[in-house]
C-alpha cells in the first residue's frame, strides 16, 4: 500500500520556537514561504503562462537541444594524455597530496593542511597536529580557496592605471631603492597590515638599520588587539592576554564576541565546546553570561544574556567589578559615576558576581575589541581579583604598539611623505572617513607603490600597483597565537605572477636576497642555527610547525597606579534614545572588514545571526523600529523580503540602507556591518552582478574618534523598499519539535528527556496500531526479505544490509555554536555552486547543509519583552539519510535509492527533475538545480525572466555558436570558467541543470576510504574501514567537534557510543523513518538564582520547532 | 541471477519500473538510453513546432457567429492545406522511423562503446614488443596501478631508462628524446575513456585479483593499443555481480598470458571470494558520486 502521511493542520497556538517575527505573528508572507516547496517559481512571474505559449517555448528549446545534439554531442573528440616528461618524486596521478601551511590572520596564523590534486589546491582543512589549533578551521579559511581562483584578482602590474610589465615594475623598484639608499630612507613611509611573520619582523629591522629615516605604520580597519593594548597600558610591558576557555566554568563576555568576532574564533569555539561538554546527567558544564548590544554568536550561546547599549557595557562592567573587588577605590568611583542603565536588574549583576566569586581561578571575564580601554581594564582587574591570571588567563609576550593610520595621514597632509609603500591594506576604502585619505594620499611627493590583491579603491591613487599573491601561492611564515612558528608554503605557483610583501620590502630596500623562499629560510636559520639546517627545514615544512617554539607566559601584575589612571579617564557614554541613536560598527561574520567582499561562498553564506545573504542591513530592535516607524512585519505576501530603506545620519554624514529587525538587539542601537557596498572591487562585491547587493558602506560614517561605537545618530525612513535575501524562513518545518533542549537541572532529573515522541503535537493524529503505538507508515527496506542466495558464484548469501559498514552521524546541539564553517566546508568539498541573491530570495540556494536558527522565549510577560530578548537554538540540518526514506518511494525513475550501508543515494544521471522527492522530504533538505548554476554567470541568474543563450553574447561571440564550438563552457567568460574549474573537487560530479541534489555523507570520501582499505587488504578479508579513517567535510571543519560520523557496526566507535546517550533523539520520530542522522539535545546551564532564570518545567523542556 | 539492490525492491511494494529496468539492464545502459532519448526529443521538437501552428489554424473555427445565431457557413471545414496532411504524416513517420533506425544502428553497436577504437599514436610504441617479447611487467611503466585510481601513463624518463642504451638514435624515438630533453610531454592519444560521471579506481581492482586483461584485453599482443571491451555499465555490473570467475592470485594479476582457469582448480574461485571477503558494490554510488 502506498504510505499516506497523515494530514496535519497548523497548530493554533503561536509556535514555541520561531524563525522570524513574521513566523511568530503568522503573517501571510511566512505562510507563503512554507506553503510551497520552492516559492517564487514560474507562478511568481506575475502573468500565467498559457499552454500554447509554453508549447512554443518548449518546442523551440527542443529544437535547439536537437541541433546541439546533432552538431556537438555526436562528435567524439580525440583526447590527448600528457604525461610528465620527468615525474616529480612522490607525485602520483590521481593521488591527493597534502601540504602543511598556514593562513595569515591579524597578528596570528591559522595552521592548515591543503589538499592538492594535479598541482592545484582543492580543499582546505585544519591542521590536526598543530599544538595550538588542533585541526580547527573557521569559515574564512574554508572560503579562502575560492579567493585564490577569483577571476577579479589583480592580475597585472599597473603604472598610473595602465598595464606595465613586470620588468618595468622591478626597474622602478630598483631605482627607488637606489634613491632611498642615498638619502637614508628620507621621506619613505611604509603602511602594512598586522602580521605575525618573523621574516617580516627581521626584514623590518634590517631596513630600519638601512633607512633610519623611514617611518612604519600599521593599518587594520578592525583592530582586534584592544585587550592587548590595554594590557600593555596596565602593565607597562609588551604583553598580550591569552585565554584558556576550556578551564573556565564561568565566562562573562562584556561585548566580547569571542565565538565569532574576535581574534582566533576557531580556537575559542573549540575550548568553549570542551568546557560545555556534559558527561551525563548531573555532569558539570560551563556557564556563559553575555552583556552586549548586538546579537552575536556569543550572545546566541549564552545562558544569560543582558542586552544593553554598547556604551552602557562599561556600567555593567563597573558594577560587576565593584561587586567582586569592593575595596578598589578607582572601581568604586567609576561604579558611582556610571550607574547601571535603566532596565537592568541589579540582581543580575549581583548574582553574576556571586557566581564569579564562587569560581575563583576557574572563571574568566572577557572584554571585546569594540569597548574602550577602561572596560578592558575592568576585565583585567576582575580576572586578577578572581585569581584567574595564571589559571584561565595568561599574559604572553606581545608585539610593541605600532603607529596607526592617523599619524600617517597627518604626515601626508603635511607633505612630509616622498614615497608611500602600501603593502596590502586598502586605506582608500577602510580609513576613517574624517582622515580624508584619498586627498591625503594624493599629497605624496613622488610615488605611491601599492601591493594589493584587488584593483580596488586604493588602486586609483597608486602610482604603481603590484599584484599580490594569495597565501597559497607564496612563501612566508607566521606565528600562531601561542607563539609557535609555522611555515606558509606555496601549493601552486602564482596564477598571475604576483609578489609577496616580503619580496617587495626586500626590493625596495635593495637587499641582496629578494626571493621570499630564501628570505624565509634565512629567518628560520636564525632560529635553528646552521647545524643540520636542511633536516630542520624539511621537518618544519613537513610538520607544518616548529615544535617547542611556543612562548611561555610572562609573570606580570597590573600596576595599580596605571589601573586607577585608566579608570579615572573613562568617559561614560549617554544612553541612546529615539533622537540620539547609538551606532555600532561591527566586523561582519562573512566579509570581515570587507577583505572577503568578492568571495561568492562567503557572500552567499547566510549570516550566522541574521541569516541575510549578499547584504548587510541596518540592524535594530523591534522597539527601535516601532519608535521610528519602521515596519516590523510583512503585511502581505508581496512584502516578503522587502525591507524599509532608512537614512542614518551621524554628524553631517549620511548612509542609506535597508532596516532589519533583529531580536535581541539593545533598544535604540543600530548595527552596521563593515565591508559591504564597496565601490571598487570584483564582481561579487559590488552591484555589478546585476543584482542590487551590498546596500551600504558603513565606512562612510566611521570616524577615527569613534571607530566602533558612535553616539547621536538619527534615523529617517525613506519610504522606499529594498529586497533582501534572507534564509531564516527557508525550510520551515511546520511546528514539529525538531529541536529539543532542557536545563542542566532538568536533565539531571530526567536523563531521557529528549526521547519523547509524544511531545510532538502531531503524534496524536498519526494512525495507531492495536497496542496504541504509532503505526508504521512504511516497511523498512532493511526489514524486507533478503533475496535468495545467488547460486554457484561463491558470493555470500543474498542480503540487503552490509555487515561491514553502516554509516551514521550524530550532531551535538550542545556543542554547535553556529559558526557556519561546516556549510562552507561542504560547499568546497561537494562543488556546490553559488546562485546569486535573486535565486536565494527564491529559496533556491544550493547549500546541502544549512544552519537553522530558532528563537524561543518563556512566553510571559504579555508585554512581549520576551520577543525582544529571546534565547536561540541552533540546528545544523542536512539529509537525514532515513532508512525508509520518503523521497525514495516517490521517485518515478529510481534516481534516489538506498545502498546497503545505510546511505540514501542521489543518482544524478538518472534524475529527470520531477522534484517529487523534494516535495515528499519532511526535512526540506533536497536542493534542485533550476539552472546550470555552474555555467551561468551571476548576472544571468536574475529572474523572473532569464536571458537565453539564443539572445546573449559571451566573450564577444553569439553564445549558441560558441557553445556549438565547445559545449563545455556555458555562458561564463572563458577565463572565468577556466579559473573556477580549478576550484572544483574532481572526485565529485558537477551537477547540471534539472537534477536534484543533497547531502551524500561525502560518499566520495567513504568510497575512497573503503578502496584504500581494500587495497591494503589485498588477499585478505580485512575490508572494514578502521575507525577514524574517514571524516565528512563538515565534521572535519567543525571547530567544536559537534559532528561525529562513523560506522555504527563498531560498538566502540564514537558515533555508536553517542547514539546510546540519553540526549540522543531522532527528528520527527513518530514518522518512524529511522534517520541515520540523530541529534543530541541541547542542555542549558542557567543560574537558578538569576532574575530571569526560568526553572524549566517539564512541559517546557522540549520545545517545538518551526 | 542478479542481486536486487535495496533501492530497487525494498520499499514494501513492487516497483514495476525498477523491475523492468533490472530486466533490460544487461542490454540497455542508461548512457545509451539517454542518447536515444536525446534523439527522440529532437524529433519531438520538430513536432512541437508544427503542432501549435496546426492548432492555431484549426481554431480559426468553421463558423462565424453574430449575436449567438449562426450567420453563415464557412465553405470548408478544413483549410486547403489539410489535403497535404497525409503526405506530411508520411514524411513525419519516415523522419521518426529513420531517426529511430539510425539511433539504434549507432548507439546499440560496438561503435558507440568504442570497442575496436584504435587511434594512431604519436610514437609507434608496441606493447607486443615490450610486454610480451621483452617481458617487462605492466607495473614498470604503469606504476600507479596498485596505489592510485589512475594506472598512470609513464613519464618519458621511464622510456629513457632503457632507450638511452637501446635504440639510442632510432628515428622512431625522436619524439621521445625530444620530450625528455625539452621537458615536453609526449601527446599520447587516449584510448580508454569512461564518462565523466563514472569513477573507476584501478588499484582496488588490481589489488583484489582482477587482471588487467579482463578490461583491456590481450594488450600484450597488441602492436597498437585498441579498445578491446565495451566498458559499458553492463560490462562492469556483470563482473560486480559475479566476480568469482574473474579473480586470480594477486601475483598473477599482471601476467596477461596466464589463464587462471587452466592453472587453478575449479573450486578455487568461490573459495577466494569467501576468503578475501569479495563483495563488489553493485549500488549506484559504487561508481557514480
Amino acid at each position: 500500500m502506498k504510505p499516506v502521511p497523515p494530514a496535519c493542520a497548523e497548530s493554533d497556538s503561536s509556535p514555541a520556537c520561531w524563525r522570524s517575527l513574521d513566523h511568530l505573528a503568522g503573517s501571510p508572507a511566512f505562510r507563503r514561504q512554507t506553503g510551497c516547496e520552492f516559492p517564487g517559481g514560474l507562478a511568481a512571474c506575475g502573468d500565467a503562462v498559457s499552454r500554447r505559449h509554453f508549447l512554443r517555448i518548449m518546442s523551440a528549446s527542443f529544437l535547439m537541444a536537437g541541433v546541439g545534439w546533432g552538431g556537438a554531442g555526436c562528435r567524439r573528440p580525440e583526447e590527448r594524455i600528457f604525461p610528465w616528461a620527468h615525474q616529480p618524486p612522490g607525485v602520483a596521478h590521481g593521488m591527493p597530496q597534502y601540504y602543511a601551511t598556514a593562513m595569515p590572520t591579524r597578528g596570528s596564523a591559522l595552521p592548515l593542511l591543503v589538499k592538492t590534486l594535479e598541482g592545484r589546491p582543492v580543499k582546505i582543512e585544519g591542521h590536526p597536529g598543530h599544538p595550538d589549533s588542533l585541526g580547527a578551521t573557521d569559515p574564512w579559511a574554508q572560503a579562502s580557496l575560492l579567493s585564490l581562483y577569483d577571476p577579479d584578482r589583480a592580475r597585472r602590474f599597473a603604472h598610473r592605471g595602465r598595464t606595465a610589465t613586470r620588468a618595468q615594475a622591478f626597474e622602478f623598484l630598483d631605482r627607488t631603492a637606489a634613491k632611498l639608499v642615498a638619502n637614508g630612507g628620507d621621506g619613505l613611509c611604509l603602511l602594512m597590515e598586522q602580521s605575525s611573520s618573523p621574516s617580516r619582523e627581521r626584514l623590518q629591522s634590517l631596513i630600519a638599520q638601512k633607512f633610519p629615516k623611514a617611518h612604519w605604520f600599521v593599518h587594520e580597519p578592525v583592530r582586534l588587539d584592544a585587550s592587548a593594548s590595554a594590557a600593555r597600558q596596565l602593565t607597562g610591558q609588551p604583553v598580550q592576554p591569552r585565554w584558556q576557555l576550556d578551564r573556565a566554568r564561568i565566562l562573562v563576555a562584556l561585548d566580547c564576541d569571542f565565538l565569532g568576532g574576535e581574534a582566533d574564533p576557531q580556537r575559542a569555539i573549540r575550548d568553549f565546546a570542551r568546557g560545555r561538554a556534559i558527561a551525563g546527567p548531573g555532569g558539570a558544564m560551563n556557564r556563559l553570561y553575555a552583556v552586549e548590544a548586538l546579537m552575536t554568536l556569543t550572545g546566541m550561546n549564552a545562558d544569560h544574556r543582558l542586552r544593553v547599549p554598547a556604551g552602557a557595557v562599561m556600567a555593567v562592567g563597573a558594577a560587576l567589578a565593584a561587586a567582586v573587588a569592593a575595596d578598589h577605590p578607582a572601581v568604586k568611583a567609576l561604579a558611582r559615576s556610571v550607574p547601571l542603565p535603566p532596565g537592568v536588574d541589579p540582581r543580575w549583576v549581583r548574582e553574576c558576581a556571586a557566581d564569579l566569586k564562587s569560581h575563583r581561578g576557574a572563571s574568566v571575564v572577557l572584554a571585546g575589541h569594540r569597548q574602550p580601554a577602561a572596560v578592558h581594564a575592568l576585565a583585567h582587574l576582575l580576572n586578577q581579583a578572581l585569581g584567574n591570571i595564571g589559571a584561565t588567563v595568561h599574559f604572553m609576550p606581545g608585539p610593541p604598539e605600532a603607529r596607526g593610520l592617523a599619524e600617517l595621514a597627518a604626515r601626508l597632509q603635511a607633505g612630509q611623505v616622498d614615497t608611500l609603500l602600501i603593502l596590502g591594506p586598502n586605506p582608500a576604502c577602510t580609513a576613517p572617513v574624517d582622515l580624508e585619505w584619498s586627498a591625503a594620499q594624493a599629497k605624496t611627493q613622488s610615488a605611491v607603490i601599492r601591493l594589493g590583491y584587488f584593483e580596488d579603491e586604493t588602486f586609483a591613487g597608486s602610482t604603481w600597483h603590484l599584484p599580490m599573491t594569495h597565501y597559497l601561492e607564496a612563501w612566508g611564515d607566521g606565528r600562531t597565537r601561542d607563539g609557535t612558528w609555522v611555515p606558509i608554503q606555496p601549493v601552486v605557483s602564482p596564477l598571475f605572477g604576483g609578489l609577496t610583501d616580503l619580496e617587495v620590502l626586500a626590493r625596495v630596500a635593495g637587499l641582496e636576497v629578494c626571493r621570499p623562499h630564501a628570505i624565509v629560510r634565512d629567518t628560520f636559520k636564525g632560529l635553528v642555527g646552521p647545524d643540520r639546517f636542511e633536516d630542520h627545514w624539511a621537518a618544519f615544512l613537513h610538520d607544518g610547525f616548529r615544535a617547542r617554539t611556543a612562548a611561555s607566559p610572562v609573570a606580570v601584575a597590573l600596576d595599580p597606579e596605571r589601573v586607577a589612571t585608566l579608570l579615572r579617564a573613562a568617559t561614560p557614554l549617554p544612553m541612546p534614545g529615539p533622537d540620539s541613536l547609538e551606532v555600532v560598527f561591527h566586523r561582519d561574520y562573512k566579509l570581515d572588514d570587507g577583505r572577503w567582499n568578492n568571495n561568492g561562498w562567503l557572500q552567499e553564506l547566510p549570516d550566522p545571526v541574521t541569516k541575510l545573504t549578499w547584504d548587510a542591513a541596518v540592524l535594530m530592535s523591534r522597539n527601535t523600529a516601532q519608535a521610528l516607524g519602521v515596519r516590523t512585519l510583512a503585511q502581505t505576501e508581496a512584502d516578503h523580503g522587502l525591507a524599509d530603506m532608512v537614512e542614518v545620519t551621524l554628524g553631517r554624514r549620511t548612509l542609506r540602507g535597508p532596516a532589519w529587525v533583529q531580536p535581541g538587539m539593545a533598544d535604540f542601537c543600530l548595527g552596521l556591518a563593515l565591508g559591504y557596498g564597496r565601490e571598487q572591487t570584483g564582481h561579487g562585491g559590488t552591484g555589478r552582478v546585476g543584482h542590487q547587493i551590498g546596500a551600504y558602506n558603513a565606512y562612510a560614517l566611521r570616524t577615527a574618534a569613534a571607530p566602533h561605537i558612535a553616539q547621536g545618530a538619527r534615523l529617517r525612513k525613506l519610504g522606499t523598499r529594498y529586497r533582501v535575501a534572507c534564509t531564516q524562513e527557508h525550510g520551515a518545518i511546520e511546528g514539529r519539535p525538531i529541536v529539543r533542549e532542557a536545563t542542566a537541572s532538568h536533565y539531571a532529573q530526567h536523563p531521557q528527556f529528549a526521547q519523547s515522541p509524544e511531545s510532538d503535537p502531531h503524534a496524536a493524529r498519526l494512525p495507531r496500531d492495536a497496542q496504541g503505538r504509532p503505526a508504521r507508515l512504511a516497511r523498512h527496506p532493511y526489514d524486507a526479505a533478503a533475496p535468495p542466495a545467488p547460486a554457484g558464484d561463491g558470493l555470500p548469501p543474498g542480503r540487503l544490509k552490509s555487515e561491514t559498514h553502516q554509516w551514521g552521524m550524530v550532531i551535538d546541539l550542545n556543542a554547535c555554536v553556529g559558526c557556519s564553517a561546516c556549510v562552507l566546508a561542504c560547499q568546497s568539498e561537494n562543488n556546490i555552486p553559488i546562485v546569486g541573491k535573486d535565486q536565494v530570495w527564491r529559496n533556491r540556494e544550493m547549500h546541502w547543509l544549512r544552519l537553522d536558527r530558532y528563537y524561543t522565549g518563556a512566553g510571559e510577560p504579555s508585554d512581549g519583552a520576551w520577543i525582544d530578548n529571546p534565547r536561540i537554538l541552533l540546528q545544523p540540518m542536512l539529509c537525514q539519510h532515513c532508512e525508509s526514506a520518503p523521497c525514495e518511494y516517490v521517485c518515478p525513475v529510481n534516481a534516489t535509492v538506498h545502498d546497503d550501508e545505510g546511505l540514501n543515494l542521489m543518482v544524478y544521471n538518472r534524475c529527470i527533475g520531477t522534484r517529487y522527492c523534494s516535495n515528499n522530504c519532511p526535512y526540506k533538505v533536497r536542493r534542485f538545480n533550476f539552472f546550470d548554476y555552474n555555467r551561468r554567470p551571476l548576472h544571468q541568474l536574475r529572474g523572473p525572466f532569464y536571458p537565453s543563450p539564443l539572445t546573449t553574447a559571451t566573450d564577444g561571440q553569439w553564445t549558441l555558436r560558441r557553445w556549438l564550438h565547445n559545449p563545455d563552457v556555458g555562458t561564463r567568460p572563458e577565463d572565468e570558467w577556466e579559473l573556477l574549474k580549478l576550484a572544483r573537487n574532481p572526485d565529485v560530479t558537477v551537477r547540471m541543470r534539472g537534477v536534484m541534489e543533497k547531502c551524500t555523507f561525502c560518499i566520495q570520501r567513504l568510497q575512497q576510504a573503503k578502496i584504500v582499505q581494500k587495497v591494503r587488504a589485498g588477499a585478505s578479508a580485512n575490508v572494514r574501514v578502521p575507525e577514524g579513517a574517514v571524516q565528512t567535510a563538515c565534521q572535519q571543519a567543525c571547530p567544536a567537534g559537534a559532528i561525529v560520523f562513523g560506522n555504527l557496526l563498531d560498538p566502540d566507535s564514537p558515533v555508536a557510543r553517542l547514539k546510546r546517550s540519553g540526549r540522543n533523539y531522532t527528528l520527527l520520530d513518530p514518522l518512524d523513518l529511522r534517520p541515520r542522522v540523530t541529534y543530541l539535545a541541547r542542555v542549558r546551564n542557567p543560574n537558578p538564582r538569576m532574575p530571569e532564570a526560568d526553572p524549566g518545567p517539564p512541559a517546557a523542556a522540549t520545545k517545538g520547532g518551526a | 541471477m542478479t542481486r536486487a539492490g535495496p533501492g530497487s525492491a525494498s520499499h514494501g511494494r513492487p516497483n514495476p519500473l525498477a523491475a523492468a529496468a533490472a530486466r533490460c539492464r544487461p542490454r540497455l545502459d542508461p548512457a545509451r538510453a539517454a542518447a536515444v532519448a536525446g534523439k527522440m526529443s529532437f524529433l519531438l521538437g520538430l513536432g512541437g513546432v508544427t503542432i501549435p501552428s496546426l492548432e492555431q489554424s484549426l481554431q480559426t473555427g468553421p463558423v462565424k457567429r453574430a449575436g449567438g445565431r449562426v450567420e453563415e457557413f464557412v465553405p470548408a471545414i478544413f483549410p486547403k492545406w489539410a489535403n497535404r496532411l497525409p503526405v506530411m504524416v508520411m514524411a513525419a513517420v519516415l523522419w521518426v522511423g529513420g531517426g529511430v533506425t539510425a539511433g539504434v544502428w549507432y548507439y546499440f553497436t560496438p561503435k558507440y562503446t568504442r570497442q575496436g577504437y584504435q587511434p594512431i599514436q604519436p610514437v609507434n610504441f608496441s606493447h607486443a614488443t615490450h610486454a610480451d617479447q621483452v617481458g617487462i611487467d605492466c607495473r614498470y611503466c604503469h606504476d600507479g596501478v596498485e596505489t592510485s585510481g589512475y594506472a598512470n601513463l609513464p613519464p618519458t624518463a621511464i622510456c629513457m631508462n632503457c632507450h638511452n642504451q637501446v635504440l639510442r638514435d632510432d628515428p622512431g624515438l625522436a619524439l621521445v628524446r625530444e620530450s625528455h630533453d625539452l621537458e615536453k610531454p609526449v601527446p599520447w592519444v587516449r584510448v580508454h575513456r569512461l564518462p565523466d560521471y563514472v569513477y573507476f579506481h584501478h588499484a582496488v581492482h588490481a589489488r583484489r585479483g582482477v587482471s588487467c586483461d579482463h578490461c583491456h584485453g590481450a594488450i600484450h599482443q597488441m602492436e597498437e593499443v585498441a579498445h578491446a571491451q565495451p566498458l559499458s555499465m553492463a560490462f562492469c555490473l556483470d563482473c560486480h555481480r559475479r566476480p568469482a570467475p574473474n579473480l586470480r592470485p594477486l601475483d598473477q594479476v599482471t601476467r596477461l598470458d596466464w589463464e587462471p582457469h587452466q592453472h587453478l582448480p575449479a573450486d578455487w574461485f568461490a573459495a577466494a571470494v569467501n576468503a578475501w571477503g569479495v563483495n563488489p558494490p553493485s549500488h549506484c554510488a559504487a561508481c557514480h558520486r
